[in-house]
């Protein structure tokens, strides 16, 4: 299949850039002055009239039944509204709903439904109790009066153990499910993924080289500097308003009328300002509760999670361990590839699967691959979107094994690539053929690059060696529905009325383009996101749709009000439409251009007309996803005596397909970068054996400082995309994509030592610069034999208490390699 | 638990507070005054969003109880700007891209205006320096620091204009 037979959903080419006026300018950002003077109202920062505080209850258990809670003295103490247990849930949402409710329907492996712990924790910090009191003091008083008792189960925090068959159970009813079936015995793999294409065995079989590695990455955090914080009311007309910091507000809303079975009518909600999301925001955290505790306590109720709570109870992203083995002719032409990830989901289904080989291996032309993905419950928070959900994993597994292969055949990194890089028309792991890409654009843009073109620096720190990396990254794009009005206002302005949020600056790019299409100055434009019982439809923001979705939305709208003022201004010309140019805020009859009518004009008059005021209607329910690709390089110094890492320089060159707003896609570049950097250098959970968080502040979960982050050239890569308006692509998921790959590159480059675990500071460069000297191999996965899956379908169920074994193509792996015994027995 | 009042200037207004002594001046500004620019990331001094000057200082408002604040000037984002005109810093910030989410912005304002206050011509490290105590997840941090770098110059040549 040829993209020619790819549908475009927008017709209107990409315009000749030349033409355009505000597209492509560095505008300052539309509500730049509400957050520079602390006006911009955040999750937070919203109060009701009789407001009270919710706190909750967090599990002190990583997985432990719940024997009984005595909520006696707590619910004495005056200034207590509400306590609500997970026991709770089914009567309070019975009653709000008016319908019978068992509470079976609570009694199922999910963390949408399970928002206070059911029957047993599965997680530390798992919230178990919630209470709302009229000041925070009193909530957390009240918590410390309730007793629960626990009786404590084994505890489970490791992905591999708990694949083992005589792994502690996280969950009773997780039945492993693959493309086949479903298992009928509980198991903590929650679903297998296999993809494969050709066969791959021979292929690597046949290969001239291959190298193989299994790479390991930890559970970290989007990190989001705002907490989770909602504010809730009940009306008595049964009626709730909610004010939350989301991703998406008519999310929240869909989401709360299937928790609480009512329609979406009852439900209004209104996104705050957010304070971050990067994927973790899409999902509901605080919203059913703080429902919950308005209607039971009869007053609006306000709820902020806590930095802690936010680090250990939320959902950060899954940690992996991936093997990948590589097969290869000596010009590095890639002939096989093989893959088995293992993701740790946490302690609820969901997280895992695909996105993490789209990523890894989608770059590439691979002939023959195949990819096994286990999703794997541990007793560790469930794990959730964060910027190109499982992207940087799936790229440090194969982009540091593209790494090995290239110093193994002694060619330049960029070679290798570029002579395996997909081009428009070839599939991606899903079988899916790519559209018009930039990816060999942006490999160009770093080889022809300055840095890259001079010799290696020499560190300025005395005993410190420098390196350099190169790696790449793909993000597949995002799309959904997005709506959005234009109102013409009757001085020739125009306000934009969407019902999607804006996580970090597309106000300011919708603005740019009602105002391209408008052909009126950008500062006449203004942008409003109201509540979901006023905004059009929008889905949640994420996975980089929104400039490319609600863009088309906003595009659309735009040109829809231009020909409806050329409607009313050929009204008054008294002439068809069609004799009617306008050209920069001004109408006239093309056979007398010396009669003109303002927009402003035209506008004012239609107000007062049978017609109506102007606005313009645009919408998009489906585009043709926009892929976007990255290749970024890194420059590190390293401490050979401690194993610190000071990432120094790097040069991220990224197709945007057309940057609407410059500023705005550096910005996103160098964020994405930045926390890339913080989750190869020195972000991770660190659990002890009773899977309690030792990590959960901001102290000893370490982000990047402003004296952490290098210098960050941006190239601005503009190859564009089919469809949407000016050829523009998402641009915020794929930069984080390559970066951990790229720092583990360039610290191999300066000390010769591969990491293969990340993140990397420290001990675990001086482990891989001990092991490169005296020959020690690590980089093969112990992989237990999972056999069948029995499924329903199956007639013979294996045996639980089988002795588990190396899987067979995993002692394939290993033949050539000096492997250590497996820490299995 | 017996309250107390707490005598504290902010932002140029004198202001008498009725508050419990385990409460921080972080719940004073926010919760008693409504100025919720202040914005509460952690509550541990870890990430620096509660960042505001006490007597010119920079201070993380969370690890200030709120009786130690008596008799204090403090300064807050509502502050920075005088009679509708934005501080350098502000009006760099939104020109040089220096804030997305903006949750940081407040904090990173009173820490910019805090070094530019003692050093009128900071070096790149300086700047990076005088802002490590603010996390920002946005940016990458590269153009909050060209934001102060610009502010500095604007408020230098402002300077010299205003002794001529």
């Amino acid at each position: 299949m040829t993209t020619t037979e790819l549908p475009r959903t927008v017709t209107e080419a990409p315009a000749d850039k030349v033409t355009h006026v505000v597209i492509g300018q560095r505008v300052a950002k539309i509500e730049g002055v509400d957050k520079v003077t602390g006006k911009a109202l955040y999750g937070a920062d919203t109060s009701r009239p009789g407001m009270l505080w919710g706190k909750m209850l967090p599990s002190p258990h990583a997985h432990a039944i719940i024997t009984s809670i005595d909520l006696s003295a707590a619910r004495a103490l005056p200034g207590v509204f509400a306590v609500i247990t997970g026991a709770d849930l089914p009567g309070i949402v019975a009653r709000i709903s008016e319908t019978d409710l068992t509470p079976e329907e609570f009694d199922t492996p999910s963390r949408g439904k399970q928002i206070l712990a059911w029957k047993k924790v599965v997680f530390f910090g798992q919230p178990v109790v919630a209470v709302a009191a009229v000041t925070p003091a009193i909530a957390e008083e009240a918590l410390a009066l309730i007793k629960v008792v626990y009786e404590p189960l084994p505890v489970v925090v490791d992905p591999e153990a708990a694949m083992r068959p005589d792994a502690p159970l996280v969950q009773n009813a997780v039945f492993t499910e693959t493309f086949s079936g479903k298992a009928t015995t509980p198991s903590n793999i929650a679903k297998v993924t296999e993809l494969s294409r050709g066969n791959v065995d021979e292929a690597i079989a046949n290969a001239e080289v291959t190298v193989s590695g299994t790479f390991r990455t930890a559970m970290v955090h989007q990190g989001y500097i705002e907490p989770q914080a909602c504010l809730a009311e009940y009306s008595a007309d049964g009626r709730f308003t909610i004010w939350t910091s989301t991703q998406g507000q008519f999310g929240v809303r869909g989401g709360l009328s299937g928790f609480l079975k009512i329609p979406p009518r009852r439900i209004r909600v209104t996104a705050s300002e957010i304070g971050g999301g990067f994927g973790a925001k899409g999902a509901m955290t605080l919203e059913p509760i703080c429902t919950l505790l308005a209607y039971s306590a009869g007053r609006p109720v306000k709820m902020q999670l806590t930095r802690s709570e936010v680090l250990r109870a939320t959902r950060p992203a899954p940690d992996a361990v991936m093997h990948v083995t590589l097969g290869a002719r000596t010009d590095g032409t890639l002939l096989g590839a093989r893959a088995a990830f293992i993701w740790d989901v946490g302690a609820y289904p969901g997280g895992g699967s695909v996105g993490g080989i789209n990523c890894g291996f989608g770059p590439y032309i691979v002939p023959a691959y195949s990819y096994d993905g286990y999703d794997v419950l541990t007793n560790r928070p469930s794990t959730g979107a964060y910027r190109a959900p499982n992207g940087p994993q799936g790229a440090f597994a194969v982009e540091s094994a593209l790494d090995m292969l290239a110093r193994k055949l002694g060619i330049s990194p960029i070679t290798l690539r570029l002579r395996n890089a997909v081009r428009e028309g070839d599939r991606n792991p899903s079988d899916v053929p790519y559209p018009r890409i930039g990816f060999r654009e942006t490999l160009e843009a770093i080889e022809n690059h300055p840095v890259w073109a001079s010799p290696k620096a020499t560190s300025s720190r005395p005993g410190w060696l420098r390196g350099r990396g190169v790696a790449c990254g793909l993000w597949g794009g995002g799309v959904g529905t997005s709506m959005a009005h234009v109102n013409i206002g009757e001085d020739g302005s125009a306000v934009i009325v969407t019902g999607a949020v804006d996580l970090a600056g597309t106000r300011t790019t919708m603005a740019q383009i009602a105002a391209e299409e408008l052909q009126i100055p950008f500062e006449r434009v203004n942008i409003v996101q109201p509540d979901t019982d006023t905004a059009p439809f929008n889905n949640p923001t994420g996975g980089s749709r929104l400039t490319y979705s609600l863009g088309t939305a906003v595009y659309r709208a735009a040109i829809d009000a231009r020909t409806k003022l050329k409607q009313r201004a050929s009204q008054q010309f008294r002439c068809p439409a069609d004799e009617v140019d306008y050209r920069d805020g001004e109408f006239w009859v093309r056979s007398d251009p010396s009669i003109r009518l303002t927009i402003g004009q035209v506008a004012r008059s239609a107000a007062g007309s049978g017609d109506g005021p102007v606005v313009g209607t645009g919408e998009v329910t489906h585009l043709l996803r926009a892929p976007a690709f990255a290749t970024q390089l890194v420059e590190v110094e390293v401490d050979p005596e401690t194993g610190a890492v000071q990432v120094v320089n790097v040069v991220a060159a990224q197709d945007v397909g057309r940057a609407i707003n410059p500023t705005a896609c550096e910005g996103q570049i160098q964020g994405g970068v930045v926390q890339g950097i913080g989750w190869a250098l020195t972000e991770g959970y660190v659990y002890d054996e009773q899977g309690r968080l030792r990590n959960p502040g901001l102290l000893d979960y370490r982000m990047p400082t402003a004296l952490d982050a290098p210098n960050i050239e941006c190239v601005l890569v503009e190859v564009p995309a089919i469809d949407g308006p000016y050829g523009v692509r998402g641009v915020g998921e794929v930069p984080i994509v390559p970066t951990p790959a790229a720092v583990a590159n360039a610290v191999f480059d300066a000390c010769a030592g591969r990491v293969t675990s990340l993140p990397l500071c420290g001990e675990p460069v001086i482990v891989a610069m001990s092991d490169s000297r005296t020959g020690v191999d690590r980089s093969q996965m112990v992989m237990f034999n999972l056999g069948p899956i029995p499924t329903g379908n199956s007639s013979a169920p294996e045996s639980p208490g089988e002795e588990p074994k190396l899987a067979t193509e995993v002692e394939d792996y290993c033949a050539e390699d000096d492997v250590a015994e497996p820490e299995i027995e | 638990m017996a309250k107390m009042i707490v005598n504290v200037e902010v932002n140029g207004e004198l202001q008498e507070l009725l508050t419990e002594p385990h409460r921080t001046l972080l719940d004073l500004l926010r919760d008693n005054l409504s100025l919720t620019g202040t914005k509460e990331g952690c509550g541990s001094g870890d990430c620096g969003a509660c960042t505001v000057l006490i007597d010119g200082r920079p201070v993380n408002s969370c690890l200030v109880l709120a009786p130690e604040a008596e008799g204090r000037r403090v300064t807050t984002v509502e502050g920075l700007a005088e009679d509708n005109k934005l501080h350098p810093v502000q009006t760099a910030f939104i020109e040089e891209g220096g804030l997305q989410c903006g949750i940081c912005t407040p904090g990173m304002l009173i820490s910019a205006v805090a070094l530019l206050r003692s050093n009128t011509e900071p070096s790149e490290q300086s700047i990076r320096y005088a802002i490590s105590g603010n996390l920002c997840r946005c940016t990458g941090y590269d153009k909050i620091v060209r934001a102060i770098e610009v502010a500095s110059k604007r408020m230098k040549a402002n300077a010299a204009i205003a002794s001529h």
